[in-house]
């Protein structure tokens, strides 16, 4: 029993830390520079359409599949996330923040439709399928290859949060920092806030484009609607229930939020009659919004708050106002 | 084959108003939420959805002393909808108003506003799932008559009674509104508070009465466009989720806490998802309405009918 | 109230459903099912998942299967692949369940058995997912036998409904379609033989689902004044479509797919505008099974469930073949089982209809050693090596409010169609 559940727990994390990949790219954007984006699902989709397409089986009626190894994939994944982040960034960064994250959105869906209206490119509603795994022939059992897997996941996770925290430790994390709370301070320095900005949102949505990649070599099987909306939402709240400005809080609330999700299901069947457990499964989903919302109530600033990365003599004043909450207000008059 | 195509151009621009206007009933509530509350309430959804099936359940409920939902001349509906409506929009009210208590006003005191966004997002989650599990997920329909369109314009046009009558309601509701927001005390408070909640305040305005004020506003215009979105298509869980965002795009269109901003927004949005089904490709349908937003923020960085920068 | 008194009749009859069960057999084997409960695809989900509690009354009221009563562990998916796989993954290793029914739509079905139930070596039957994707991973050995889906393949009812539109006389049509892959391949295997056959297609419109409003598509589609407006979809967003259709004074003749020979939709539309109407489904005129569903499946359910929902047949066929399956393999054990699941519906095995009736017979059967073709509301099937099923379509039309089932197509015929134009 203990051994089965040790199986499960691997499954679990691999997802749990996809989550988490996609959590840190996020935190770079909101959480050290203030970028509102909601359009997480569609650098997602990016990478994960590129590392399909790269790494996949020829297939007779659209572009590809190259063939190519599984690291370019990944590497592919990643680089078109980060190049489209760069397009769009260009055009939509300078707008104020509940308004890029309007504009973002609709990025998000664009990309999503299409990838199930072009069919040549992305194999349309009937997706790509047989996107091969790494080493898959090394190993003999499924249970093996997956313990395999989430070393590779970790490697990757550890990798991406050692990387971040570098950056965001250094100059160019407290120059992000200063251009979230005060971007005309920043820019009467003589920063390029602009360029800065850019850097920071196409960084992050890169990294989106490495966990997408590496979502789709983990399914073997993407379609449009693993790219729904809702990945985007679960995302934030993985964030903000961990703590933005953290990058320790972004992999704690994804594994948490995941864990929510994936417990809540048997939480309600437990409590709830036989006959009900098809409609109750609604109520499943209503506790997840329960939870959230009360996690919240409790812990507005989320699980972990943001860490002190000032000098120390600046703390005390600094501290009050280190949350993303000191960012101009969405809506109302700073706009006006 | 071009005439033929063009051909069907009044028909389209119909449709796109129509479409809009429905969008522009949810987006003026929407608008005015996000002026005065500051944060992007994914709730709203909820309640256009939860006043549409308040109404729906006072209707089934109230049927032997209204006798159903009554009809006027050509349209598919009368008096009983009216009485009906009067119920869902004191459901909605007292939902939203429950919502802010439990919820929002805390937040409001702790939270920062990307929190609160998180957090109606929570609540928005439950409350539609709340739906299907209270009232199934299939979707129902206010009224089984269908009433085949008039033709207009010699022809080129066909649009029923309801949908003129759905038209006709969202322009004059943006009227008052603008006249509401304009003339009277309550509403010069609203925007003296949408402006700066803080000198709103120093200056005496009653901010919390205010609030209240706003989410029950919010909650009539959400009940109807949920109602009016039943009698014209059909009342489904999801149904305020999913016009969610579009409500979103023609608010921000318009510029955010502008009413006749939020109407225009809506008929934009409503017009660009039909000229692209007829002329573009069907399967982009709900990107175009963002795509046209895109546009015009990157030309106009605070949306139509921002007040002065 | 009303609501009241339905759930507690539903909890009456299903305690009553139960308890026979509990007297004849003392064990359970629970096997699993991940359904679209929530999401986009949960009213689908829903009404399957109420179905396979349905088969499961039946099945423990007849007898014991491998010596114990059945049960069903449900998970939702909420519409969603990695919640999918992951509940499907917390069935297989912490339930050790070595079936599982689901889910309905291919982002679901598929990551599911790429991910999870082909590599650990466990059955898995969707009862919905009609992606040709999944005929593609058997053919390539990724399904490794393990897949098996109640669902006809909709390239064969494409060919169906073309055949039976050119000789119901007609000849232009537009196509108004559900923008996903059952939708599209169903669309594209119609054209392919409506054109070759003569006929003209003036006008194909993908839709997305859950609009509020769907005005644009119909217009596009009524341009150039077609014969009839062939509809892919759903009742729901095709309930909106055919009204907003008449509603914008199109013919009103209509050309339908499996799951629009729904009452609900016929009511919601009007029978007086669907006089014109008709449609194809997989399964044969209506068999002692399709009439014994029909009858069951609201009394158990409740109103607020669709007999007619997409994959509420087909999840009743799921759940009865595993059972039966499970029954004759004698052990509740993954291979068994899968090795078990073509022999319950041998064609030289005497014929089984759904029923407690047909499944205490079916139960002697298999225990006197001697073959059954369970015969299931789709009608008679047979898996094939990829675990795709093929059999008959229905022709049906719609008269007078009532659907009448007008004639049949037999395998053999579709493939004739199919064999004339390669």
């Amino acid at each position: 029993m203990a051994l089965d559940l040790a199986t499960y727990l691997v499954f679990f994390l691999i997802l749990a830390l996809n989550y988490a990949v996609l959590c840190l790219g996020l935190n770079l954007q909101w959480g050290f520079t203030g970028l509102f984006n909601v359009g997480v699902a569609g650098f997602f989709a990016i990478g994960a359409y590129t590392s399909a397409i790269l790494t996949g089986p020829p297939r007779p009626e659209a572009v590809g599949g190259f063939d190519l190894p599984v690291l370019i994939g990944w590497l592919g994944g990643t680089l078109a996330a980060g190049v489209a982040a760069l397009g769009v960034g260009w055009a939509t960064l300078r707008l104020r923040h509940d308004y890029l994250a309007i504009t973002t959105f609709g990025i998000a869906v664009t990309i999503q439709l299409v990838a199930l209206n072009e069919e040549w490119l992305t194999g349309g509603a009937f997706g790509i399928e047989a996107i091969p795994r790494p080493l898959a022939a090394w190993f003999t059992s499924p249970t093996q290859y997956n313990l395999f897997y989430l070393g590779l996941t970790l490697a990757l996770v550890a990798l991406v949060f050692w990387g971040l925290e570098r950056l965001v430790r250094g100059p160019w994390g407290r120059l992000l920092r200063a251009i979230r709370e005060d971007e005309v301070a920043a820019a009467s320095l003589g920063k390029d806030v602009r360029t800065q900005r850019l850097i920071a949102f196409a960084l992050g949505s890169a990294i989106m484009g490495l966990a997408g990649a590496h979502f789709a070599t983990f399914m073997g099987f993407i379609a449009p609607e693993s790219f729904l909306p809702v990945v985007t939402f679960q995302v934030w709240a993985m964030l903000i229930l961990g703590g933005s400005g953290n990058n320790r809080g972004a992999v704690l609330g994804a594994i948490l939020v995941w864990g929510l999700w994936s417990v809540a299901g048997v939480t309600v069947k437990a409590l709830l009659p036989p006959d009900l457990q098809v409609r109750g499964a609604a109520l499943q989903v209503v506790l997840i919004g329960v939870v959230l919302a009360g996690v919240l109530l409790i812990r507005p600033r989320g699980l972990m708050g943001e860490e002190r990365a000032i000098s120390p003599h600046t703390q005390a004043t600094a501290t009050a106002s280190t949350a993303p909450s000191s960012t101009p207000a969405s809506g109302g008059p700073d706009a006006r | 084959m071009m005439d033929l195509v063009w051909l069907t151009l009044p028909q389209v621009i119909a449709n796109g108003l129509l479409q809009g206007s429905a969008i522009a009933l949810g987006a003026i509530g929407l608008t005015l939420t996000y002026s005065i509350l500051r944060f992007a309430n994914f709730t709203h959804g909820e309640t256009i959805s939860w006043g549409g099936y308040f109404t729906l359940t006072a209707l089934a409920a109230l049927t032997p002393w209204i006798g159903g939902i009554g009809k006027w001349g050509g349209l598919t509906f009368g008096w009983g909808l009216v009485v009906a409506l009067g119920v869902g929009v004191v459901g909605a009210s007292l939902l939203a108003l429950a919502l802010d208590r439990l919820l929002f006003a805390t937040l409001r005191r702790h939270g920062s506003a990307i929190t609160l966004v998180i957090a109606s997002f929570g609540a928005s989650l439950a409350l539609r799932n709340l739906i299907v599990f209270v009232y199934g997920p299939e979707s129902v329909q206010f009224t089984r008559e269908l009433v085949i369109a008039d033709r207009w314009l010699g022809g080129l046009v066909r649009v029923t009674p309801d949908q003129l009558a759905v038209l006709g309601l969202s322009a004059a509701l943006a009227v008052g509104l603008t006249v509401f927001l304009r003339f009277t005390t309550t509403g010069r408070a609203m925007r003296a508070t949408a402006e700066n909640p803080a000198l709103a305040q120093i200056t005496g305005i009653d901010t919390a009465h205010v609030v209240r004020t706003v989410w029950v506003l919010g909650a009539v215009l959400a009940t109807l466009a949920g109602v009016f979105i039943g009698i014209t298509a059909q009342l489904r869980p999801e149904l305020g989720f999913d016009l969610l965002l579009p409500l979103f795009a023609a608010a921000i269109l318009g510029g955010i806490g502008s009413v006749p901003g939020a109407m225009l927004g809506g008929l934009i949005v409503g017009l660009a998802e039909s000229a692209a089904v007829e002329y573009l490709h069907a399967g982009y349908r709900n990107a175009v309405g963002f795509l046209v937003l895109i546009a015009i923020l990157v030309i106009r960085p605070t949306g139509l009918f921002a007040a002065r920068g | 109230m009303i609501r009241s008194t339905v759930m507690f009749t539903a909890m009456v009859a299903a305690v009553l459903g139960a308890g026979p069960a509990a007297a004849q057999a003392n064990c359970t084997h629970t096997f699993g099912s991940v359904m679209e409960l929530t999401g986009p695809a949960g009213r689908f989900g829903q009404a399957a998942s109420k179905s396979i509690e349905l088969a499961l009354r039946d099945l423990n009221a007849a007898g014991t299967f491998a010596g114990c009563a059945l049960a069903v562990d449900l998970r939702d998916s909420q519409s969603q692949g990695t919640v999918a796989v992951d509940q499907a993954k917390q069935l297989v290793d912490v339930r050790r369940v070595p079936a599982i029914i689901g889910g309905i739509i291919s982002a679901v079905s598929i990551p599911i058995l790429t991910s999870v139930t082909a590599s650990a070596g466990v059955v898995q039957i969707s009862p919905a997912s009609s992606s040709p994707t999944l005929t593609q991973l058997g053919r390539d050995g990724r399904s490794q036998g393990w897949f098996f889906r109640t669902i006809t393949s909709d390239a064969l009812q494409g060919v169906a409904a073309a055949k039976y539109a050119l000789d119901s006389g007609i000849r232009r049509v537009s196509i108004v379609h559900v923008n996903n892959d059952f939708g599209v391949n169903m669309v594209r295997e119609f054209s392919r033989y409506f054109t070759a056959l003569g006929g003209v297609i003036l006008t194909t419109v993908p839709y997305q689902p859950q609009q509020a409003s769907y005005a644009p598509e119909v217009t596009r589609a009524n341009r150039g004044n077609p014969d009839a407006l062939y509809l892919v979809s759903y009742p729901g967003d095709g309930t909106s479509i055919a009204r907003t259709w008449v509603q914008q004074g199109g013919v009103q003749r209509f050309l339908l797919n499996d799951g629009m020979n729904d009452a609900s939709f016929i009511r919601d539309v009007g029978p007086q505008f669907l006089n014109a109407a008709i449609g194809t489904s997989s399964g044969t005129t209506p068999t002692a099974s399709s009439t014994y569903f029909a009858e069951q499946y609201n009394a158990f359910a409740g109103p607020t469930f669709n007999a007619q929902a997409p994959a509420a047949d087909r999840a009743f066929d799921a759940t009865m073949i595993l059972g039966l399956a499970i029954a004759h393999a004698g052990k509740f054990e993954a291979a068994a089982i899968r090795d078990s699941i073509r022999k319950v519906l041998d064609p030289q095995g005497e014929v089984i209809h759904a029923g407690q009736a047909g499944i205490r017979k079916a139960l002697e059967l298999i225990a006197a050693g001697k073959p059954v073709r369970y015969e299931g509301v789709i009608g008679p099937v047979q898996f094939d090596q990829n675990g795709d099923i093929t059999g008959p379509f229905r022709k049906w039309a719609i008269r007078n409010g009532e659907i009448a089932t007008v004639g049949q197509m037999s395998v053999e015929e579709v493939r004739e169609v199919q064999g004339r134009l390669r």
